[in-house]
């Protein structure tokens, strides 16, 4: 560890993060794309809650094409589907990929939310 | 040298992305899949960490030596450090430091220091059990 730090060269920059929202028959499909960190999990905050805002009262969150969570995914989740048991609207995950899931799994959180 | 990197990060939120991908591009080949991923996952946690606790300036280092990835993120202070210094590093709250302590074989803080430190054995699962898939000789070999 004796290199003198330098700063990223632009090949190390992070995926882009995009987030696809499609109206269902009862409800709301909500399909973040790339990876779920601290950069992009407020824009993903921000898309659920005018989503709730607008009346919707059922989402679908589907992490099928995260290729990346962290915690700060995690904690989201967390918190939606808490605010969901209260609150009279309902939210139901779809697995992401493997390394995705682990993060659920790791921290035993994966079976008590509701995934399909 | 088998893999070395060390970075000045952005500090902002796109400093968890850009370590990430960084030490993906470093180790792809040298570390299993599997591996990679939940190195990815740490690293993200502990660079998130300082940038919402910490303060000044994050570096993050990495080295892969004889199928060994240690990595630091070190930032000037006032973080997270001193609550993981009053409790220690097996008692950890929150998700994200939690995720630390299970991924990384080992992982602390250097004393005196605010460097955060983890390891992780290029071929071994947390449990440090051989995974099939990933065997130990395969590593090496790719290391050579």
């Amino acid at each position: 560890m004796s290199l003198e730090p330098s700063t990223p060269p632009s090949g190390t920059q992070p995926q882009v993060f995009g987030c696809e929202v499609q109206p269902e028959r009862d409800g709301v499909r909500v399909l973040p794309r790339g990876e779920l960190d601290a950069a992009s999990g407020p824009a993903l905050e921000r898309q659920i809650g005018e989503l709730r805002d607008a009346g919707f009262r059922r989402l679908i969150l589907d992490l099928s094409q995260l290729d990346f969570m962290d915690s700060t995914g995690l904690r989201l989740i967390l918190k939606w589907d808490a605010e969901a048991r209260q609150d009279g609207f309902s939210i139901v995950l779809v697995p992401g990929p493997p390394t995705v899931q682990r993060v659920f799994e790791v921290t035993g959180t994966a079976a008590h939310l509701p995934f399909v | 040298m088998a893999a070395d990197l060390s970075l000045n990060l952005p500090r902002d939120t796109s400093a968890p992305g850009v370590a990430r991908a960084a030490a993906v591009q470093n180790l792809a080949g040298k570390v299993g899949p599997e591996r990679l991923s939940e190195l990815s996952l740490v690293i993200s946690e502990l660079v998130t960490n300082a940038l919402e606790h910490g303060r000044g300036q994050v570096v993050f280092r990495l080295q892969l030596d004889e199928g060994i990835v240690r990595g630091e993120v070190i930032d000037q202070g006032g973080g997270f450090e001193h609550e993981i210094r009053a409790r220690g590093p097996d008692d950890v709250r929150g998700h994200g430091l939690f995720l630390v302590a299970a991924l990384s074989n080992r992982w602390g803080i250097h004393e005196g220091t605010t460097h955060v430190w983890f390891e992780f054995t290029a071929g071994f699962d947390a449990s440090g059990q051989a995974r099939p898939r990933l065997g130990y000789d395969e590593r090496r070999e790719a290391l050579d």
